[in-house]
């Protein structure tokens, strides 16, 4: 677990989650931490494979409108949603744009895609008279025009902000999560538009295998693909750990979340330990010979293990769900 | 008076007048502006006189003849024989005539002043107006009689979906070059398959295809800059914080 200890936990390569956890740092809820937020939005328990070639933009193939309002109402917010059709109408340019200015308003960012990179990022300020955005992603801090931000690339305008924050117990939060990351895992997830394109939770690893053998992985996005995943599950490990410390075994129910936690900590650990070999065997961002037999046939090993020890985590977060499903208080004396 | 005598009032000979116009006529419907153009500038003071005349009120003749040119324009392609194009016009100019009349006369209804004037802010125009300046009048009085109809009738989408595309028309007209604007034209107002647009142009279908899809863009582009300029200006106006900047995130 020394590489685990050593890692940065305000840092992740998925960008959906540091901007949620950046947008939620401005509000009541700041205590959330990044290791919180990957957690409970299920974000840290991902995986979604191109089954071509690995492509880089598995990842972030999702439909971001419906996974990041489920994640914020996971956390306890209510939110709206901006995704117009390109090219958009001047009146939906303008409502998406209000939107954005409102929630900067209330004093919360707007999370939006490709500011600056096709990643996830905030708006945090507006500036009427020169038309422009305040903004910041993983790759620069700056400003976007207005226009810029209408003239979307990705198909949709895309804008999520929040507008209010509710009591939620940590109960609710946890419970909303399994149910998140099980049906994920179970590639029961909704998935729009990307459903047959790319290959969503447990079933992501056999793709994945099957790209190695063939040896048809593209190296960059293969090694893409390594490092959010790689990052993700050391995530997911380290939140399961915190729950077996923050949950204070007053009832049963705190108990059985401690006992379930530490149990599945221990398989993502393995899954984490299995991508960390995979960092090595293809480093970002050159990606080193995925096509190379011998090395595609070592990375086939670690997937398998990662697969394997993923699908005792995921049946464990399962009994621990159907459990929670039972339960709802937030102080249970007895 | 009737358009009879309005036709005799032509000075050209019948027979002539009648080739020459028939030609126009087949022009305009295949999009040819220009050919449109020297329509309007053969019919229009007759058309004026036998408005005139039924109307009793100049501005409203004006109105009448205005409303028929677009009517004339947008239709042309149901003219089945191109030799009665006059006859066909005046019918159109009688009909707006009667309906205005029916409405209640000159005062019976806004005279929409905003359509036919330049609205504040409107993007400069072309060193070369005159080019375009009937075809834009044309828009505009069509754009204010969308919104107008908007206003009125119980199936206010259907309008203001036609007034949008003919916002979007307009503000195209602006943005494009000649060329394009002759393409765009063509497939817009005489629905010309772009194989023909290709032979009209002397260039090829997939030029056509791509001037189609480049006048788009512009559109988009240019529908866009003036919505945000002025939704800006709109949140000035309502005392809307111009500028806020909160702390970057982590």
């Amino acid at each position: 677990m020394t590489a685990a200890t050593e890692k940065d936990w305000t840092k992740t390569m998925t960008t959906a989650a540091s901007a949620i956890y950046g947008a939620v740092s401005y509000t009541d809820k700041k205590h959330l931490t990044l290791v919180d937020v990957m957690g409970l939005t299920g974000h840290a328990f991902r995986l979604n494979i191109d089954p071509k070639q690995i492509h880089a933009a598995g990842p972030t193939s999702f439909p971001g409108g419906y996974i990041l309002r489920r994640n914020l109402a996971n956390l306890g917010f209510i939110s709206n949603l901006a995704d117009a059709e390109m090219p958009v109408t001047p009146e939906l340019a303008e409502r998406t744009i209000a939107l954005v200015q409102q929630a900067i308003d209330r004093g919360t960012p707007a999370i939006a895609f490709d500011l600056f990179i096709p990643e996830f990022g905030l708006i945090y300020g507006y500036d009427d008279e020169r038309q422009l955005f305040h903004a910041k992603d993983v790759s620069h801090d700056g400003t976007i025009s207005y226009r810029q931000f209408v003239e979307s690339k990705i198909g949709v305008l895309f804008a999520v902000t929040i507008a209010e924050s509710l009591p939620h117990s940590k109960y609710e939060m946890l419970r909303m999560a399994l149910d998140m990351i099980v049906s994920h895992a179970r590639g029961e997830e909704w998935n729009h538009v990307f459903k047959d394109k790319f290959a969503m939770g447990l079933s992501g690893y056999g793709a994945w295998i099957d790209v190695m053998r063939k040896r048809e992985a593209d190296a960059f996005g293969n090694a893409y693909n390594v490092e959010v995943v790689a990052d993700a599950r050391a995530f997911a490990a380290e939140f399961l750990r915190r729950l077996t410390v923050q949950w204070n075994g007053a009832n049963i129910v705190e108990r059985m979340v401690r006992e379930r936690a530490a149990e599945a900590a221990a398989h993502y650990e393995a899954v984490a330990e299995a991508f960390r070999g995979m960092e090595s065997l293809f480093p970002f961002p050159q990606g080193g010979t995925p096509q190379d037999a011998e090395i595609a046939d070592r990375a086939v090993v670690l997937l398998a293990d990662a697969q394997a020890a993923e699908e005792k985590g995921v049946k464990v977060l399962e009994q621990l769900f159907d459990f929670m499903k039972a339960y709802y208080s937030e102080v249970w004396v007895h | 008076m009737d358009y009879l005598t309005l036709e005799r009032a032509n000075p050209e000979p019948a027979s002539a007048n009648e080739s020459v116009e028939r030609e126009l006529v087949d022009r305009a419907r295949s999009g040819d502006r220009e050919a449109f153009g020297e329509l309007v500038r053969r019919h229009r003071a007759e058309a004026l006189g036998l408005a005139g005349a039924l109307t009793r009120d100049a501005h409203l003749a004006e109105d009448v003849v205005q409303e028929a040119l677009i009517r004339a324009f947008l239709h042309l392609g149901t003219l089945m024989d191109t030799g009665r194009f006059m006859p066909w016009f005046h019918r159109i100019v009688r009909n707006q005539a009667y309906m205005k009349l029916r409405r209640g006369g000159p005062n019976g209804r806004e005279i929409p002043v905003t359509g036919l004037s330049a609205p504040a802010g409107r993007p400069e125009r072309d060193p070369n107006p005159s080019d375009w300046h009937d075809l834009d009048r044309i828009l505009f009085r069509l754009m204010d009689h969308a919104a107008e109809e908007a206003r009125r009738l119980t199936n206010p989408e259907a309008c203001l979906v036609r007034k949008e595309m003919l916002q979007s028309i307009r503000l195209l007209l602006q943005c494009l070059n000649k060329r394009e604007r002759g393409i765009f034209e063509a497939r817009f107002f005489g629905e010309l398959p772009p194989s023909e647009i290709a032979t009209l142009f002397h260039t090829s279908t997939a030029n056509v295809y791509n001037s189609l899809s480049r006048s788009r863009v512009k559109l988009q582009r240019e529908r866009i800059r003036i919505a945000i300029r002025d939704y800006v200006q709109r949140r000035s106006e309502l005392g809307l914080p111009p500028k806020r900047i909160l702390a970057p995130p982590p």
